[in-house]
């Protein structure tokens, strides 16, 4: 199954839950609203409607990262999508593998083998993530925690430089 | 030999590299060889041939510490130490010995020794499982048709059959002595023997074959972490840290 943050890692946010800014997104679409804004408990929210997208910004007044939402239109949809661009709040949760080295990143043992792991994998401690050649040394990468792969920042066949992140797993 | 290598031999064996890498206790020299491997692996989903005991099949663990700079620095010593061991064995001497960036030891242009290191461990273990896998062809008298032009044995160039455990012992001895020195942080050495044994340091018209695409320059030595500097037609230096490099023949790389 593919990863999805939950209505929890919004509420980081502490003062707007996920169901209070569905509720409040569908009470703007109602009303046809251009924008909507709302503070509370040092927290802003700004609802705007343009074009083919709506947007759905919350902001901390504190400086804690906002929590920008976007949102298709019609606004009123119900089943709001607004798992898959939480950012960057939801990645902080994750656990990312960096690569311990300079070189190739591979996905697989070889060009034709399957991948090592897709997103969505439960990967246990020890498990191989994949490979990163320097010099025909093979570089096998394990999953230092248990989690489930929820990100994979490096496309197979590309470069990569020292403590760059490969995967973010949720753990 | 020197280090305490404890050899376990076997006849047969899909991989003496896979076996080792099974053995996930084993400790740090443990050898593994064998007379004859049925998937002798290269790099990406290339293939080694090495048919009953007509070479030497041997991967040897070695366990540096995970947090050590240079680990790919292991893959250029192991062909220093292969090109080494047969420049130096049997009464008949082994002539025109090349090392092919990064580890293919070469006699002219014939790939006489294949290497592929794999390291174990990264993320999970404070020491790295490192498995030293090299190919050696010894006995060989030809090679079936894809092969033929580009490999040999040390028998088809000297014309003489060369004891394998002699081999063996000579190649792990030198094996020890450069992995000692890069242990004592000595990689400065390592990157200088390598040049003086390999035609492709400095000066190669070579085309590099990466997953991106190709290049074609001139070498232009090898930086410390055993990267191929490269000086390319258009003028800019780039470092290679993965690709196969292959002599430029004239006519080739007018694109």
């Amino acid at each position: 199954m593919p990863e999805r943050p939950t209505g929890r890692e919004v509420e980081r946010s502490e003062h707007l839950s996920l169901g209070e800014i569905k509720e409040l997104i569908e009470l703007v679409a109602e009303k046809q609203f251009n924008e909507f804004e709302l503070e509370r408990g040092g927290f802003r929210l700004r609802l705007q409607r343009g074009g083919q997208r709506a947007t759905v910004e919350v902001q901390a007044a504190t400086g804690v990262q906002p929590v920008s939402v976007v949102v298709p239109a019609p606004v009123s949809a119900p089943e709001l999508p607004v798992s898959s661009n939480v950012q960057p709040t939801a990645d902080e949760k994750l656990h990312v593998i960096t690569s311990p080295i300079v070189g190739t990143f591979y996905r697989s043992s070889s060009p034709t083998a399957e991948p090592f792991v897709r997103i969505g994998d439960m990967v246990e401690v020890g498990r191989t993530v994949c490979i990163i050649e320097a010099m025909k040394l093979m570089n096998e990468i394990s999953a230092e925690v248990t989690g489930t792969i929820a990100k994979i920042f490096i496309e197979n066949g590309q470069p990569v430089e020292y403590g760059q992140p490969l995967f973010g797993l949720k753990q | 030999m020197a280090p305490p290598f404890q050899i376990i031999h076997l006849p047969i064996i899909d991989s003496t590299s896979t076996y080792l890498k099974s053995m996930t206790m084993a400790a740090e020299f443990t050898c593994i060889t064998a007379d004859e491997q049925t998937a002798g692996r290269g790099r990406q989903s290339n293939r080694w041939h090495s048919a009953r005991g007509e070479g030497l099949c041997l991967s040897v663990l070695l366990r540096p510490p995970a947090a050590a700079t240079g680990i790919s620095l292991i893959s250029l010593l192991a062909a220093v130490a292969t090109a080494e061991a047969l420049g130096d064995v049997g009464r008949e001497r082994l002539t025109g010995i090349d090392i092919k960036w990064p580890n293919d030891v070469l006699i002219g242009e014939r790939k006489i020794a294949g290497i592929l290191v794999e390291t174990v461990g990264y993320g999970v273990e404070e020491r790295l499982r490192v498995i030293v896998g090299i190919g050696v062809n010894l006995h060989q008298t030809s090679f079936p048709a894809p092969l033929a032009e580009t490999a040999t044995s040390f028998k088809i160039e000297t014309g003489s059959q060369i004891e394998v455990t002699a081999f063996r012992d000579r190649l792990l001895e030198r094996l020890a002595h450069w992995y000692g020195r890069w242990v004592d942080g000595q990689m400065a050495a390592i990157v200088r023997r390598w040049s003086e044994l390999s035609s492709y340091a400095l000066g190669k018209e070579v085309m590099v074959t990466l997953d991106s695409g190709r290049l074609t320059g001139r070498t232009a030595g090898i930086d410390e972490d055993g990267s191929l500097l490269l000086l390319t037609e258009s003028g800019q230096l780039r470092r290679i840290l993965a690709g196969e490099v292959a002599r430029l023949r004239v006519g080739e790389g007018q694109r």
